[in-house]
This record gives C-alpha cells, sequence and structure tokens, in this order.
C-alpha cells in the first residue's frame, strides 16, 4: 500500500520497501526526490509536453535490477502491494515517464548485456544496450545495427519490443519489429516467458515457434509502450556493411563528419516534382540498386550542414544555403551506395544516375565536407539532435506505411497540417510546413513522418503541435495515405473496427495478461473499456474531427501536456 | 447431430470424408463428418460462426493431392473440413510494387502462370509439389530459396484478411483501411506491410498454427519480379564448411537469389536422378542464382558473378555449371516447376523428413552427430539427404533430412531415434509436425506452452480450430 504524500505523489509503505530492498539491495531502491526528478523530466520529445520543467506524476520509487529473476520479484512484489509500475530502459524522451502515481519505475540500467555472434550476424543484448553500444561493437566484425530515428541513444531491444522501431536505414537494415529474434519478457504478473528458441534454451536466434509466432500477441506495428510487462532480452538481427572497425571520423561536434569507405558513394538527386520523384522511386528500388534512401525536408538539410541557428538563418536569408538545402528542392533523395567491389559500385552508381536523370533529375554539387558530415549522419542516425535544434520541441505525425504511390499526397497532405501555423506570425516553429521525412523499407514500401516543430516555452505553440497532430488523424480518416503507424491509446478506438480490431484485441490480451492494469501506460490501448464505450466511440469520429472539437483539445493539450 | 450451415456447398458422402481421414504420413483418424466448400471469406466467416454456435471442431485444409504432417487429419470425432481449395482467385497483381492478393486455394502449381501476364512470380520452397496452398505454405513458415529477400520469418506475406477462430473477420498489417478491399485498391494502397496494425499482430501469431487459431481467407503476398537475366551455378566441395562458409558470405552480401546448400543424395533428388547416381556428385553443393531484373541486368549478373567466384575461391569450394549433364540453369528452372508428386517420394515411392532450425555457423557440428547417430543405427545402407536453407538472411538455417524409402519400410521407430538425437544436439522444431510434434516442446522451459494456451483463448475461445493439434493443447484439454 502507499500513502498519499500531496498532489500527484505517493510514499512507499515501509513494507513495500522492505521487500524490494531484500531483492535487489537497498542501494539499488530509491524514492528520494532528487534522484527521481531525473525520472520525471518532461522533455517533451515525442509528446506535447505541459509548460512544467517536471512532469505532473513522479514515480513513487526508482528501482534497478540487475537480472530478468529480479525484474519478476519485484512486478510480483507490485502486486503484492497494489502497486502499478513502468519500465524504463534508457529513457529517450518522455515517453518512458510514469503514468500513474502509484506506479514504480523499473529502471532497467543495469541490464546492459550485449554478445555479438558475428558468424550469425546477430546479436544478444538487454534493454540498456544502446544503439551507439551495439554498432560500435558491430562494427567490429564488418556489421551493423539498424539505429532507430531517435538515434543512437536508444535502446534497440525497447525499439524492437515496445515502440516502432523504424529508422532513416531501413532500406538495408529493415526495422526493429522485423529485426527481433528470440525474446524474454516479464509478463506484468512475473512470470518469466521465452519466445522462439530461448524458450527451449537453445540461443537467441529464432523468433517464433515451437508453433504459432506468438510474439504477434504482444508486438505489432506499435509495440507494447511499456503496457504489457517488461521485455528483459532479446537476439537482434545485424547487417553487414562494407566497412569492418570504427569510422573513420574528422571535424568536432555538432559538425562531427566521417570518411567515406572504399566503393562508397553519397548522392543528392533533385527531381523537377515529386511526381518525377514517385517514378524514379519505383526505378530505384528495383535490383537492390540503393544502399539508402531518404528523404528529408530541405530545411532539416539545413540544420544539419550549418553549424547553428544563427548560421542557418544567416545563409538562409543570405541565399547562400547548398541546393538541398533550398525550399524549393524538397523533391529529392539523399542517396548511399555501398558496394564492397569495384564493378559492383561501378554498376550502382552507373544505375542510379541513369535513373535519376531518365527521370528529368539532376544531382546537387556537395563539397567533400558537406558529404562527409551528411554520411556521418546516416550512418549512425544523429539526426535527431539536429532536428531538435531549431525549436526544442519536436513530437512527429502520420507514420505512414504504404506504396510509393503516396509520395506526393504524404508531403502535401504534411504540408497542409503545417501551412497556417508555420507561416510568419503562426504558433509552430517559423519556417516551411515541408517537414516529411519519408525511406523505404526493404526495397519495397514507403514510410512517411512528418515532423511537428514548436515551443515547448510557450502554452499557444504546445496547442498547435497538438492540433497538427491529432488533426492530422482526422485527415487520414478522411482520405488516408497509408496505414499509420502512430495510432496509440484512445485514437485506435476511435478509428474503429476498420483498423481490423486492431485495439480491441489489444484490450482483450493487456486483460488476458494483466486483468490489474499493473503495466501502467498511455502508449498503448485502454484497458478494461465497457463493450458499450467501445461499440459507440467509433461512431463519434465525426465529432473528433470537428475543427472546433479538434482546437478545444489542442488547447486542453497545450495547457495540461499529453 | 446439428444441420450445417446454410447457403455452403458441402459433400458428406464417405469417400469424400474418408480421405480426410488420413494423409500421407499420418495414419487413419476419425473422419470428419461433412466437407465443406466456402467460396469467399464471407462464407469462411459464416462456417466459423456457425461451428463456434455448434461448437463443431473444424479443420482448414487449403492444399490439394496428397497431403502429409498430419496437420488437415482430425484428432476429434465429428469434426468438419473447411475445404479452400476452391478459392482461387488473384485479387490483385502490381508489378510496380511487386506484390498480388491471392485467396486461400491458389496454388504453386498454378500461382507462376496467375502472374506470369504481371511480370510477376512466387516466392518458393524448395519444389512444393503443384496442389501445396501458397497461403497455407507461407502460413506454416515453409522457407522460401529465396535467402536475400527472407527477411523475417512472417515474409512473404503482406496484409492479410483473417477470421479468427472466435468468427471475427480480422484485417492485417497494412489490409487494415479504410472502406472496401476494392476502394483500397483504387485509392492505390497495396497491402504491403505484414505487421499490425496497433499492438499486435495476428498474422504472426497464426503463422505456424497448423490451423488451430483461425483460417485466413485471403493474403497480399510479395512476389519477384521476372528476371531478364538470370545465371545458376553449383559451388562444390567434398566437405560442408567450404560450401556452408561460401553460401553464408554470399547470402549475407545478398549476391544471390536462390541460394541453398544439399548434399549429394539431396541433390541427386532434386535432379530427379536414380539413387545411385549420388554417389558421382560432390558431397556437398551450394546451389546460387543471380538475377537482374530491370537495370542492366547482364552487367549486375557479371558483377555478381565474378564476387561469387572469387567467394568461391576464397573458401575453397569449385564452380560447376553441370553435374552429371545437367546445367545449374535446368536446375533453376526445375525448382520453378511443381510436380503433381513429392520430388522426395519419386526415388522409392516414400520418405521421412525431420526439419528444425538452427545457427547456421554451427550446424556442421550438428551434421556431425547425426552422421554419428546415423552410422550406428539400422539407417546405416540407407540414403539420408541434407537441405540447408539459409533463413533470415542468414541469420539462421532451416535443416532438413530426408529418407526416401519404400512404402513398406519399417523405419519409423528409428527416424525417431534420429530425432530424438538431433534434439539433443540442440535442434529447434520450431514446426511440430511428425516425428517432432511431441519432441518440439520436450525442451520447452513452459513458456511455448503458456502462450500457445494464451493465443487460444484469446483466438478461438470455443477450442473450435483444429482442436488438440499441438501436445500441449491435449495437456490444458
Amino acid at each position: 500500500m502507499a500513502a498519499k504524500t500531496g498532489r500527484h505523489r505517493l510514499t512507499l509503505s515501509p513494507q513495500a520497501r522492505s521487500e524490494l530492498e531484500t531483492i535487489l539491495g537497498a542501494r539499488y531502491v530509491t524514492d528520494d526526490p532528487a534522484l527521481m526528478s531525473g525520472y520525471a523530466w518532461n522533455t517533451g520529445v515525442g509528446k506535447i509536453p505541459s509548460g512544467d520543467k517536471f512532469t505532473s506524476i513522479w514515480p513513487i520509487a526508482v528501482v534497478l535490477p540487475a537480472t530478468t529473476e529480479e525484474v519478476a520479484a519485484v512486478v510480483k512484489c507490485c502486486k503484492r502491494h497494489g502497486l502499478s509500475f513502468r519500465p524504463h530502459s534508457t529513457g529517450y524522451g518522455s515517453m518512458g515517464c510514469v503514468t500513474s502515481p502509484d506506479s514504480i519505475c523499473i529502471d532497467l540500467r543495469r541490464m546492459d548485456h550485449l554478445e555479438i555472434l558475428p558468424d550469425d550476424r546477430m546479436a544478444v543484448i538487454g534493454p540498456y544496450a544502446t544503439a551507439n553500444q551495439l554498432q560500435a561493437e558491430a562494427r567490429k566484425h564488418g556489421l551493423t545495427c539498424h539505429v532507430v530515428g531517435a538515434g543512437p541513444a536508444h535502446s534497440p531491444l525497447a525499439s524492437a519490443t515496445s515502440l516502432i522501431g523504424v529508422g532513416i536505414t531501413s532500406q538495408f537494415t529493415s526495422a526493429n519489429m522485423r529485426n527481433m529474434l528470440a525474446w524474454e519478457w516479464v509478463t506484468p504478473e512475473g512470470e518469466i516467458i521465452r519466445g522462439g528458441s530461448a524458450a527451449s534454451d537453445l540461443g537467441w536466434y529464432a523468433s517464433d515457434g515451437p508453433g504459432p509466432g506468438t510474439r504477434g500477441l504482444l508486438r505489432g506495428f506499435f509495440g507494447g509502450g511499456g503496457g504489457i510487462g517488461v521485455f528483459t532480452r532479446i537476439g537482434i538481427k545485424l547487417f553487414p556493411i562494407n566497412q569492418k572497425g570504427e569510422m573513420q571520423t574528422v571535424g568536432q561536434v555538432p559538425q562531427l563528419r566521417s570518411v567515406l569507405p572504399a566503393h562508397t558513394a553519397l548522392l543528392h538527386a533533385l527531381f523537377p516534382d515529386y511526381e518525377a520523384q514517385r517514378a524514379a522511386t519505383f526505378d530505384l528500388l528495383q535490383d537492390d540498386v540503393c544502399t539508402v534512401l531518404l528523404r528529408m525536408p530541405p530545411n532539416h538539410i539545413g540544420w544539419t550542414l550549418t553549424e547553428t541557428n544563427a548560421e542557418f538563418v544567416r545563409r538562409t536569408r543570405d541565399g547562400t544555403l547548398p541546393e538541398p538545402a533550398q525550399l524549393h528542392n524538397g523533391a529529392s533523395w539523399t542517396i548511399l551506395i555501398a558496394s564492397r567491389s569495384a564493378a559492383e559500385h561501378r554498376w550502382r552508381d552507373e544505375t542510379v544516375r541513369d535513373i535519376v536523370i531518365r527521370h528529368g533529375g539532376h544531382f546537387a554539387v556537395l563539397q567533400q565536407e558537406e558529404e562527409e558530415l551528411l554520411y556521418h549522419n546516416f550512418a549512425t542516425s544523429q539526426y535527431v539532435p539536429r532536428v531538435l535544434r531549431a525549436s526544442g520541441g519536436i513530437t512527429t505525425s502520420f507514420g505512414v506505411l504504404d506504396s510509393f504511390h503516396f509520395l506526393p499526397k504524404a508531403v502535401e497532405m504534411g504540408e497542409m497540417m503545417l501551412a497556417k501555423d508555420s507561416a510568419p506570425g503562426g504558433a509552430l516553429c517559423e519556417g516551411s510546413p515541408d517537414e516529411q521525412w519519408i525511406w523505404p523499407h526493404e526495397g519495397r514500401y514507403m514510410w512517411g513522418e512528418n515532423i511537428i516543430h514548436f515551443d515547448a516555452t510557450s502554452e499557444a505553440s504546445r496547442a498547435a503541435g497538438a492540433l497538427a497532430l491529432i488533426g492530422h488523424f482526422a485527415a487520414q480518416w478522411k482520405d488516408p495515405v497509408g496505414m499509420t503507424g502512430l495510432l496509440v491509446g484512445p485514437i485506435q478506438d476511435v478509428t474503429g473496427p476498420r483498423i481490423g480490431k486492431a485495439p480491441a484485441f489489444a484490450r482483450k490480451v493487456k486483460t488476458y495478461f494483466d486483468k490489474d492494469d499493473r503495466s501502467k501506460t498511455k502508449e498503448y490501448v485502454i484497458p478494461n473499456m465497457p463493450p458499450l464505450v467501445e461499440k459507440i466511440l467509433p461512431a463519434l469520429r465525426p465529432v473528433f474531427s470537428n475543427q472546433m472539437v479538434l482546437r478545444a483539445m489542442s488547447k486542453m493539450l497545450g495547457k495540461n501536456g499529453m | 447431430m446439428t444441420a450445417l450451415p446454410r447457403g455452403i456447398k458441402a459433400d458428406i458422402t464417405a469417400p469424400v470424408r474418408d480421405a480426410f481421414a488420413r494423409d500421407g504420413e499420418v495414419g487413419t483418424g476419425p473422419a470428419p463428418r461433412a466437407v465443406l466448400y466456402p467460396s469467399n471469406i464471407h462464407e469462411v466467416r459464416k462456417v466459423v460462426v456457425w461451428a463456434n454456435e455448434t461448437r463443431t471442431a473444424l479443420i482448414p485444409v487449403s492444399s490439394t493431392g496428397l497431403r502429409r504432417r498430419g496437420d488437415t487429419v482430425p484428432l476429434t470425432d465429428g469434426a468438419v473440413v473447411v475445404d479452400l481449395s476452391g478459392m482461387t482467385k488473384l485479387i490483385h497483381a502490381d508489378p510496380r510494387d511487386k506484390i498480388a492478393i491471392i485467396e486461400a486455394g491458389v496454388d504453386f502449381g498454378s500461382i507462376d502462370e496467375i502472374l506470369r501476364p504481371h511480370g510477376l512470380r512466387a516466392f518458393r520452397p524448395l519444389m512444393p509439389r503443384a496442389g501445396k496452398s501458397v497461403i497455407a505454405s507461407y502460413l506454416d513458415r515453409e522457407p522460401i530459396i529465396n535467402a536475400d529477400v527472407h527477411w523475417d520469418p512472417a515474409d512473404p506475406f503482406g496484409g492479410t484478411a483473417i477470421i479468427s477462430g472466435g468468427g471475427e473477420l480480422t484485417l492485417n498489417g497494412s489490409a487494415a483501411l479504410e472502406g472496401t478491399l476494392k476502394e483500397q485498391l483504387e485509392r492505390g494502397h497495396r497491402h504491403m506491410v505484414t505487421f499490425g496494425p496497433g499492438n499486435v499482430d495476428l498474422t504472426r501469431v497464426l503463422q505456424g498454427s497448423q490451423g488451430s487459431l483461425g483460417v485466413m481467407g485471403w493474403a497480399a503476398i510479395y512476389c519477384e519480379r521476372l528476371p531478364k537475366v538470370e545465371d545458376s551455378l553449383f559451388l562444390c566441395s567434398e566437405t560442408p564448411s567450404a560450401v556452408l562458409a561460401a553460401m553464408r558470405e554470399a547470402v549475407h552480401r545478398r549476391i544471390c537469389t536462390t541460394a541453398f546448400v544439399v548434399d549429394r543424395v539431396q541433390l541427386a533428388m532434386l535432379l530427379g536422378l536414380e539413387m545411385d547416381a549420388a554417389a558421382m556428385l560432390p558431397a556437398w553443393t551450394f546451389f546460387a542464382t543471380q538475377a537482374g531484373y530491370v537495370h542492366a541486368p547482364e552487367r549486375k549478373v557479371a558483377w555478381q558473378r565474378s564476387d561469387l567466384e572469387e567467394v568461391a575461391a576464397r573458401h575453397g569450394a569449385r564452380l560447376e555449371k553441370t553435374l552429371l549433364g545437367t546445367s545449374a540453369d535446368a536446375l533453376a528452372d526445375r525448382l520453378r516447376q511443381s510436380p503433381r508428386v513429392c520430388y522426395r517420394d519419386v526415388p522409392f515411392g516414400a520418405h521421412k523428413e525431420l526439419f528444425f532450425l538452427h545457427p547456421i555457423s554451427s550446424v556442421e557440428r550438428m551434421l556431425d552427430i547425426q552422421e554419428a547417430h546415423l552410422r550406428t543405427g539400422a539407417l546405416a545402407a540407407r540414403p539420408v539427404g541434407t537441405y540447408i536453407q539459409p533463413l533470415a538472411q542468414g541469420t539462421f538455417a532451416h535443416v532438413e533430412r530426408v529418407m526416401p524409402h519404400g512404402p513398406d519400410a519399417d523405419v519409423g521407430a528409428d527416424w525417431r531415434s534420429l530425432a530424438e538425437a538431433s534434439l539433443r544436439a540442440g535442434a529447434f522444431y520450431s514446426r511440430p509436425h511428425g516425428v517432432a510434434r511431441d519432441l518440439a516442446f520436450l525442451r520447452d522451459d513452459g513458456s511455448a506452452a503458456r502462450m500457445i494456451g494464451a493465443a487460444k483463448a484469446l483466438l478461438d475461445p470455443c477450442n473450435v480450430m483444429n482442436p488438440n493439434r499441438f501436445v500441449v493443447q491435449e495437456a490444458i484439454g
């Protein structure tokens, strides 16, 4: 049981504390406000924060288990004492914060297992092995990992099990929901369950079986989001690259660059319009000719190529930004070609150039430093800090996956959502409404993600960010550009049975494994929803699509955060 | 006895029912009380809803011809077979996105003909028989031979439509969109994503479930463009290590489309040779195909060939274009044919199979243990083939042992002994068929049983779908 000490703060009962200390040792249990403040930091990354520096809800305590068995014991202890819990891996953004005042934060930073199995191009990792560490170790063997958009500080285990898992190199490194191999999971009741070959103590290579691919109960497009227990270890697929060992970096942060390895080229193709880019894309996806394709908004390229915001603004006004960073050059691909032999590279390079020219495009002239800077960010996915630099507050929308048929429309709809408030005098970060990041997955389909920049210190700006975020769901209901990956929480239910009854089914899964909702989060379905409400919510779509309702909800979110 | 659902074609004649009481591997089980033939997914749903109302066990079947592995033979009395083999529509095909949407009854004997006008062909397992349903094969995670595009065990599925055991129609992956399928296709959606939507992935759950959780009515499947240039090679050696190392590197570098390793017995079967001819073949062969689809295809295949030669030389494998008069290109063509009779039955009329997953890095050790076991047992004089298929782009392998034998040969106990020895040596029976039906769960720490129980409770609460398919379900009762 817990006692209330004030608004949104509870204290741990002596009995619960004693049991946790017995499980973990006193050193690894704390409710010291000075330490816990680090777990209530309202960064706003990936979410709309409130105006406060700290979230309104703090954990009742923070615990640091070192083993799966300790995690299971902590979860069982929570159950005995009527407490909730929230797993926390590397804590990127504020999505890892607890969402109820009776929640224990299970900080998994002591579980940083990292083992590379180079011959089988895979690794075995714990929740606190970061992408940066994994990539550094993998590179020693000529391999790399998939780094999601959040960048090298993220936990690949968390992205594979619990969040979306996409990143800019998905053309050749897939996405982490598909890179996850065998898995280990502590249920919300404290059972330890392993999946695939790990359940038979036969290693961490096979994700499914014996029999059904039951991982699909726990991990769909979005992932568990902390709402379905704690994932503690996984096997993860790695990807061969054309360089072994450390990257050869030059320059200084933030303009760190990397020298391109042999048989590698970084090209920036510009097209006359999005139709031409789409037509070229279908050709560029044949024959596995490109290693990476990334469409960045021109402003974002500008933020990457300039050292400071002041330089970016000055060069924008001077008109001295390089061609890829000029706003009229949005129809573009940055293309990485990484080959192993001279003949291979010649074929790839000439083929790419031929396709681009054939579709009316041309190549921007990049200085060597610019090329190396873009390559470094490609290889390490360091883009997020660059994109954050403009405003300090970002969230993301769309998250669509479908055919590249939708490329022009994705850009158009993204701009439509941001046009008013990104214009001078608008409430969002002033600049271009073109914020759509686009890249292919596995040589087949498109991911499109529309970034929203807002001033985290301004309520009006936060409200405008919220409007762009929730407004895009309404726009997608009316005219979808693909399956939407960011459908999380109540928005899934409003979207309704047309998305395949997924929320209702996920709720069944939640009830089956966590009937008391101990594994508490906002990044999962709403648990224990009465069937009547489940039925009514989709009928309210016209209400939620109404501009007045959207504005009222956005104002509320801008004030209180989400 | 309850009446059958109205409006669904049914057959209750004894010969038809009895045909489903046995297959090519399992002995006779209880005959179903009827065979139903739904013609579309809505009729499938009607059947499943009826089964829930009447508590009737359903056995979904999509393939025709001689079935094997026992997963379509009822394990309970009074079951009804749902035969989807008549659902053979190609709903959509699109060369630009290399994807097609097919119904459950489309089989490997017909799919390439159906797709050819669209410039596409299907990803195939190793020489499937003609009547094998494409969707049933993918649902069973049967390995495809195209290692370069096998990113994940869910491949080659895109979005799907499933009727859960509870009778609900679920649209999965990127099929979960506004509007009817026709409207979605007209808008330009191509159902290219298999996972999701939201927090679950029911396609993945249904894979490997052997009809025990639901029925897939249609699916979007990734396809291969018809290549403009295709070139195949045999890379040979007298030890497995050379060809395994070469294959692993080639697959990791993605310079082959088709890639697998076989021993001489397996290769003889694939080439359609007498077993006696196997001795004249190389002990081990890595079969590789390289393809150019659109862009300067000759040049693409040329550099890939050059790189493959370099890989082969480094690992000590020799290149052959022809073996015993059959060219590698001819074998590639043969692999795209679907014989009416399983190629493994051709030498002696019947065969035993054993397949499991294993890391490629240690597969040779596994083979050594199996060979030692075979040498000392009653099977010592019999030919036993080996097929090693890299999966997930060479992260691990499907390992298959095949023993052709006469229909009357009494080899069951000795084959099971090999399966047991393999389990002890680390075989992961991810697809519990045949002798592995119970062995697959012997090493389970309880997790698989727990999760299968959960999946069954959540998708098929009335337990109407292929009851007792898994031994751990028998325990659940």
